[in-house]
């Protein structure tokens, strides 16, 4: 038995940081339904100028087209891209056009039997459909419902549309990353959307404890922006009492030194190092040739951060011309942070990530066996263990609403042939 | 740093959270970013923010379980509690620990450490710089050409504790319905792995390595990234056809809709530098905010680039009331409250002094008042201690 069985989701989430919210709920062991637009690509000009389902054109059912298996689209590339695969297993798939009124009809049915509606549209989608929490609480009142657009529902920004790096540069905190002699830097990955998902799956669990309490549900009103500030709280407080904003670091610390990335053998080849305290120091020098350091002993703090450039002199010197797992052995043995920089190839095949079985292979519908990350928490007694591959667009129609809302086979032809229902996207 | 944001959240939801700390005092006081702070008539002292942001909405107690006294106080907490938070301590739980979780079986044991409590690494030090190389994560951030750039804060750490608090709330519902309780075992390289995009399936579906590209979004986007402008520096997100022909008439060059270099996103991002170049003029012509404005209004993706004093003047946060005001750190400070509306926004409490509920929080838990006299007196006297 999972941790969420018997709860029920709709989850309407585009992209990455919504879906991501309702992939924990399922890999939870809740039974999610995505409910996706019918709706093809997002501009109708230019259709013959380039390649359908091209990665970065983003058609709607957004991130549906992205990271083909081998780069090869296939018959139906709407149930190939990797991108959408990974961050929607665990879900049955229902293609609805909710701006039908019919669909809509069949959407306030589901809401009446679902338990949480989670979704990430801009702040004016769900309103716009009628959908807000009020109309939806009418129908069911242990409703949990969680809106996250990047910027929450009210505002003077609530209608802004944003992405990842948007919310990165928003919230203050891409400011405080980067080369202390470059500018501001985004991080290699869309790390908003990630803790904007995190945060959107803690709070509906919180709904959920609450709902048991009370007996009623909740609207939940989460801003991207906001939950990126919030892993930034400490930086931003110091920034408020001091009156002036953090140096950017680069790869040191505040508080240890040496701290750093340096070269080791082969091409673009890194290992991440932070010597901690004084003891770690003198394990850490014997290492070194004598000759790289011969000046001063370097044995507090305010020594080593004041030659800190000589002293990634001589680590570099050192690290170059080992591997980057050698150079993590001999310091992790002796105590010393240490790691190697992985790229997704290392990760992918990580010793210990394996152990903990971390990578899953998931058989995926029109794609075949390929590997995935995994589940991240380990449960004693509820372990993650069911991992479906990604529903087919609207793979699930029939079923949903066959055992749901017990339509029958004629009414469901009826939204089929009325283009209310699909389980191909509609090219506009 | 993991399991303290998960309980700051967890506190903010309206937990009844109790921060144990030993008579050494939790490490977070001694985690930067430090200030030096001055009360009016009182010595200047340096404050950790780092505790004071993480150990708000929290109660505070001293009592180290490997003494006897400790040990009834821990078991008599945990009687009444939900979650017992805890790091992972190498070769396991200390004993009067084990002990607790033994005797409670209904407890929820959330653990937080670097690499979980099994595996080759499980036993390896750790830093936030090693968290973000051991994530993938370094890796890919910088510019191509030059070493890569760890990001500006520990928020491996703060995504392990929000993974956590997933495991830890799911946990407790599991327990509520059954009665079981559980351990919920999260390490930080697994709740960063969990956090990336399409690294993986990159390497799984194409077998391609992801590298770094600077400020611009690979592999396939452009224009998404930070670009210059006149009084700094703006993120446009002009992806999808429809937003690059928009964002293309927004700066009154529809040539580049029609020029065959820019086609694709895939093409744009190729071609990254000749459309920077071609972009700069209107950049530098104007202001960040006015860019901002403009294309929003015009349904393309934008935002300021900030950073953290200027954000605490941003008018969206503050129409919001997304701030708190911990005034006993001084007029000006500023520190996120609950970053969602969950119901009315939880009453602030300041993180607490090193031991300050410890007579108030047992007493709740009915331990005996003999025992709750000696604590409370180890407390007293490692606060003063600790200063």
């Amino acid at each position: 038995m999972t941790v969420l069985a018997g709860l029920r989701v709709l989850d309407l989430t585009l992209a990455w940081a919504g879906p991501l919210a309702g992939r924990f709920l399922g890999d939870l062991g809740a039974e999610v339904i995505h409910i996706e637009r019918p709706s093809g690509r997002a501009g109708p000009r230019h259709n013959d100028a380039r390649p359908p389902w091209q990665w970065g054109e983003l058609p709607a059912p957004a991130t549906r087209a992205a990271v083909y298996p081998d780069d090869e689209p296939g018959e139906r590339p709407w149930n190939r891209s990797g991108v959408f695969n990974k961050i929607n297993r665990n879900k049955r798939s229902l293609c609805l056009d909710l701006k039908h009124p019919d669909g809509a009809e069949v959407f306030r049915r589901l809401v009446a039997v679902s338990d949480v509606v989670v979704e990430n549209n801009s702040a004016r989608a769900m309103p716009g459909l009628g959908f807000d929490y009020a109309a939806l609480q009418a129908i069911n009142p242990r409703l949990v419902m969680l809106s996250m657009p990047g910027f929450g529902t009210t505002g003077p920004y609530a209608d802004w549309l944003s992405l990842g790096p948007i919310l990165e540069a928003a919230s203050g905190l891409a400011g405080v990353t980067g080369y202390p002699d470059g500018g501001p830097l985004k991080l290699g990955v869309a790390f908003p959307d990630a803790i904007g998902g995190l945060h959107a799956t803690v709070a509906i669990m919180a709904a959920l404890w609450e709902r048991e309490e009370t007996g009623r549900g909740c609207f939940v009103d989460l801003s991207q922006q906001e939950t990126y500030a919030a892993i930034g709280g400490d930086l931003i407080l110091a920034a408020s009492m001091l009156g002036r904003d953090p140096e950017r670091l680069g790869n040191r610390s505040a508080v240890h030194a040496p701290q750093g990335v340096y070269p080791c053998a082969g091409e673009d080849t890194w290992v991440a190092i932070t010597v901690r305290s004084d003891r770690e120091w003198r394990a850490f020098r014997s290492l070194l040739p004598t000759s790289t350091l011969s000046v001063g002993s370097f044995d507090t703090l305010a020594s080593r951060q004041a030659e800190h450039d000589a002293i990634d002199e001589a680590v570099a010197t050192w690290t170059r011309t080992q591997s980057s797992w050698e150079v993590t052995e001999r310091l992790t043995s002796l105590g010393i942070p240490a790691a190697p920089a992985l790229t997704n190839a290392d990760l992918v095949n990580d010793p210990h990530l394996a152990s903990r079985a971390f990578f899953v292979e998931i058989d995926q519908p029109d794609v075949g066996v390929r590997r995935f990350p995994g589940f991240p928490i380990h449960f004693s007694e509820t372990p993650v263990r069911e991992f479906r591959g990604a529903a087919p667009l609207g793979a699930d129609n029939e079923t949903v609403l066959r055992d749901l809302l017990d339509m029958s086979a004629d009414e469901i032809a009826e939204l089929e042939a009325g283009g209310v229902l699909r389980s191909e996207p509609r090219l506009t | 740093m993991a399991g303290a944001y998960c309980s700051r959240l967890l506190a903010g939801c309206g937990a009844d959270v109790v921060q144990v700390e030993s008579t050494e005092g939790h490490p977070l006081r001694l985690s930067p970013p430090f200030v030096r702070w001055e009360e009016d008539g009182q010595a200047p002292r340096t404050v950790s923010a780092a505790y004071e942001y993480l150990g708000a909405y929290k109660q505070g107690a001293i009592i180290d379980w490997d003494t006897p006294d400790g040990a009834a106080a821990l078991d008599a907490l945990a009687r009444t509690a939900t979650l017992l938070i805890s790091s992972r301590e190498v070769g396991g739980p200390a004993k009067g620990l084990a002990r607790v979780l033994e005797a409670h079986p209904h407890l929820v044991h959330v653990v937080t450490s670097p690499f979980g409590l099994g595996g080759p690494y499980a036993d390896r030090p750790a830093s936030d710089l090693t968290d973000w190389a051991v994530s993938g994560y370094l890796y890919v951030t910088g510019d191509a050409d030059r070493p890569p750039v760890q990001g500006g804060g520990p928020w491996c750490g703060y995504a392990a504790g929000l993974t956590a608090a997933i495991g830890g709330i799911g946990a407790a519902l599991y327990a509520r319905r059954t009665g079981q309780g559980q351990t919920v075992d999260v390490g930080t390289m697994e709740a960063m792995t969990n956090l990336h995009q399409w690294s993986f399936v990159l390497y799984t579906h194409q077998g391609v390595v992801k590298r770094r590209a600077g400020n611009r979004h690979a592999e396939s986007f452009h224009p998404v990234g930070f670009l210059r402008c006149k009084d700094g520096w703006v993120c446009i997100g002009a992806l999808g056809p429809a937003v690059w022909e928009a964002f293309c008439i927004a700066v009154d060059m529809p040539e580049l809709i029609t020029d065959a270099r820019f086609a694709t996103a895939a093409d744009r991002f190729d071609h990254g530098d000749e459309l920077d170049r071609l972009l700069a003029p209107w950049l530098e012509a104007r202001e960040r905010d006015e860019i901002v404005k403009f294309l929003q209004e015009r349904r393309v993706l934008a935002g300021r680039v900030l950073t953290p004093l200027e954000v605490i003047d941003d008018p969206q946060l503050a129409a919001r009331d997304f701030w708190v005001t911990p005034e006993h750190l001084g007029p000006a400070a500023r520190m996120p409250g609950l970053p969602f509306r969950l119901g009315e926004p939880p009453a602030f409490r300041s993180a607490p002094d090193a031991g300050e509920h410890t007579e108030a929080v047992l007493r709740e838990a009915e331990l005996a008042p003999a025992k709750i006299r000696r604590l409370s007196a180890v407390a007293t006297a490692a606060r003063l201690a600790l200063g």
